[in-house]
């Protein structure tokens, strides 16, 4: 067993990382010592990183308990970056953890001087001086090239600036050229960002955090407001929103709202949301209250400004729309749904439902069957129910049928429709089918089929109930 | 306002040429009344033919074809099937003006019927329960027919059962499927329902109809009770004239 970490205290004890744990109790008897658990550590930073997020939408995780943020644009909004610094530091002391910062031009000068240095702020263009004093090892290449450019006496990043890079790169590797390009700032590699950056963001931040759901209300109505102005400008309508609600003690939560049109309606947009607010199994708990709030608009379609038409056509659809988005916002996309037609000819694949939001747009005329059809049940039974069947002949129609443990005389009696599978397709469904139209002696009416030709098609003879007609 | 005067003007036609039965001018007469309208199939086996009637129920939409909501509960689909698009193009309706919303349990489908109701620009919202619908009492039923007056979207609760209980729809219809008039070779007649006013709050209550669906003129005719006179050719359509006539004689 080893010391994984160590406190600025155990330090200056001496017990440092790596060290056997036995030696380490031995020279300090009254030890405090706590399991390593990588995930329990992986879970916090996950949860920091969600929370770090109202300093920057674009962050990254940098390996071995680090965070990366890129704030240039966001720094105004807390007082510069020393006040953006001191405020991360403040907040994350508050939480109980300590926090090591360094801000530089590239991701790559800031982890070096995090990691290796003393941390503070790298003014533009002086990465070179500033960060000369490190130690090679700071660039974090393999231990063989560390312990080379050891023996070659080049101890600081100094030594190695000054040389041409041409021989370094010969002697040692193109990669570590590469690398000292990148601390020292010359080159900039931009970080891979967890998420993507939304196109539109707004965000309201409070001094005092909201608890209350009016005005929390009020916050969206606003909130709303100010993106669609935004999605306006530029001709664009959202289709996928996200609400972020950051709580005053850290705990982030997000949701997200589908549109299946291009929105950038206000009112819709907070209707849209309370729906999804509304609907919640866990509803928002807003704890000591929110301290900020974010709405962003994560995909995006063009939508060219509508003419509104004085017979109100337009807007009849229009409101179609927008109570078909507020359902899919209250139950889930997948609870809203619209019919579809395929060029089948078996009737459980010719007509099938799609969710609203996955079919938007939709042409006229290609959604209505084309081919002309039979007969078709209002209710289809999937899957069809088996049913035992008496008939005079074996490839006759029935006479008497038991459905559902209920025995129903046939009355009436319209068919066969002849539905073959369909051989194209790779299927089990290899027998053709007789459709009949029945009708009991009470008056109820039924779609039923014989799964295969008697005498022609192995295993013919099984009876199914496949549909309903009024 | 205009689809409002369209709606005015529009001619009530709900017999062959113009003339009107029984049930079609009550029907006509509930159409221009607002609220919340309940269907109840006298057995679950009568319930393909309750929500036939339903579909019909709100009438021709006119020039401008308008949007329907469904509402179920989920499960139901396993139970009672599941609305079939090609059999509603089969009964003449547009399937892609039919939206279906599927939720968890009753609470959730009145909350989107509601939703549906007060929404403009909506023919009909249809709720179809299963069941008690031990939670669509008299409160909730209430709650529904104001949001359908509101907006003055036609609401119709499709409900299974012999015993109604107590709620505030305006009115309420039963449904039983009856055999249909066959038009000889044995072959299945149009669709043939009995149709019963249970409780009106504007008119009278407790008439019985025998109608079958015409699908040509899209409306309930009153089914005759003798049988046809001459067995009808199988090879050629039959003629609507002698058809008449014995709607009417009936």
């Amino acid at each position: 067993m080893r010391l994984a970490g160590a406190c600025p205290r155990a330090r200056r004890l001496g017990l440092l990382p790596g060290l056997a744990f036995a030696d380490a109790r031995a020279r300090v008897p009254d030890l405090d010592v706590v399991e390593d658990d990588p995930e329990a550590d992986g879970a916090l930073m996950d949860k920091l990183t969600e929370w770090c997020d109202r300093y920057t939408p674009v962050l990254a995780p940098d390996p071995d308990h680090g965070l990366i943020l890129e704030i240039s644009g966001s720094t105004h909004l807390f007082g510069g970056e020393k006040a953006l610094m001191a405020d991360l530091a403040r907040r994350m002391k508050a939480a109980g953890l300590r926090v090591r910062t360094a801000l530089a031009g590239t991701p790559q000068a800031a982890r070096a001087l995090c990691r290796f240095g003393p941390g503070g702020i790298v003014p533009p263009g002086e990465e070179r001086e500033l960060l000369a004093g490190l130690p090679v090892s700071a660039l974090e290449m393999d231990r063989d090239t560390t312990q080379a450019m050891g023996r070659a006496g080049l101890a600081t990043l100094a030594d190695l600036a000054e040389r041409p890079r041409k021989p370094l790169a010969a002697r040692f590797s193109s990669a570590l050229t590469w690398k000292l390009a990148q601390v020292l700032g010359e080159v900039d590699q931009p970080i891979i960002p967890l998420r993507p950056a939304p196109d539109f963001v707004v965000e309201m931040r409070f001094a005092d955090p909201l608890g209350l759901k009016d005005d929390i209300d009020a916050a969206l109505g606003t909130l709303c407001a100010e993106l669609c102005r935004k999605l306006e400008h530029q001709g664009q309508g959202g289709r996928h929103f996200e609400v972020s609600f950051f709580r005053a003690d850290g705990a982030v939560r997000r949701l997200e709202v589908i549109s299946g049109q291009p929105l950038r309606v206000p009112g819709t947009l907070a209707r849209l949301i309370d729906m999804r607010l509304g609907a919640l199994a866990d509803p928002l708990d807003p704890g000591f209250g929110f301290d900020m709030i974010r709405l962003s608009a994560l995909s995006r379609d063009g939508a060219p400004p509508a003419q509104e038409r004085l017979d109100g056509e337009g807007s009849a659809e229009q409101d179609v729309q927008d109570l078909l988005d507020r359902l899919c916002a209250r139950f889930g996309a997948d609870a809203v749904r619209s019919f579809v037609f395929t060029g089948s000819h078996l009737p459980e694949r010719a007509a099938k439902t799609t969710s609203t939001i996955e079919a938007p747009g939709r042409e006229k005329g290609k959604d209505s069957p084309t081919a002309k059809v039979g007969l078709r049940p209002l209710l289809l039974l999937t899957p069809p129910e088996p049913i035992e069947v008496i008939a005079e002949i074996p490839h006759g129609p029935p006479r008497r049928f038991r459905w559902r443990k209920v025995l129903y005389d046939v009355a009436l009696v319209e068919g066969p429709e002849r539905i073959a599978p369909e051989w194209w397709r790779e299927t089990r469904d290899r027998l053709s089918r007789d459709y009949f139209r029945v009708e009991d002696q009470k008056g109820y009416r039924f779609w039923l089929f014989r799964y295969g030709i008697y005498d022609r098609e192995p295993q013919s003879g099984r009876w199914f109930m496949h549909g309903l007609f009024p | 306002m205009l689809s409002g005067l369209e709606g005015s003007c529009a001619p009530v036609i709900n017999g062959p040429s113009g003339s009107t039965t029984e049930l079609g001018s009550v029907l006509a007469a509930v159409r221009t009344q607002r609220g919340v309208q309940e269907v109840f199939a006298r057995s679950v086996r009568d319930l393909p033919a309750a929500l036939g009637f339903a579909l019909f129920l709100p009438g021709p939409s006119g020039k401008r074809a308008k949007s329907c909501i469904w509402i179920r509960c989920r499960g139901s689909g396993r139970e009672a099937g599941a609305l079939y698009g090609q059999g509603l193009f089969a009964a003449g309706l547009e399937p892609s003006r039919i939206f279906l919303v599927t939720v968890r349990d009753l609470k959730s489908a009145l909350k989107a019927a509601e939703e549906g109701a007060g929404t403009r620009s909506i023919s009909a919202v249809v709720l179809e329960t299963m069941g008690e619908a031990k939670e669509l009492d008299l409160k909730a039923s209430r709650r529904l027919s104001l949001a359908a007056r509101r907006q003055n979207t036609p609401v119709i609760v499709v409900r299974t059962g012999e015993s109604p209980s107590a709620s505030a729809a305006m009115a309420r219809w039963g449904i039983r499927a009856v055999p249909s008039r066959s038009p000889g070779l044995g072959l299945p007649g149009s669709p043939a329902v009995e149709v019963e006013l249970l409780k009106y709050r504007f008119g009278v209550a407790g008439r019985r109809w025998r109608v079958e669906w015409d699908h040509e003129e899209q409306a309930f005719l009153e089914q005759a009770l003798s049988g046809p006179v001459v067995p009808l050719s199988f090879d050629r359509p039959f003629g609507r004239p002698a058809y008449q006539g014995r709607a009417k004689a009936g």
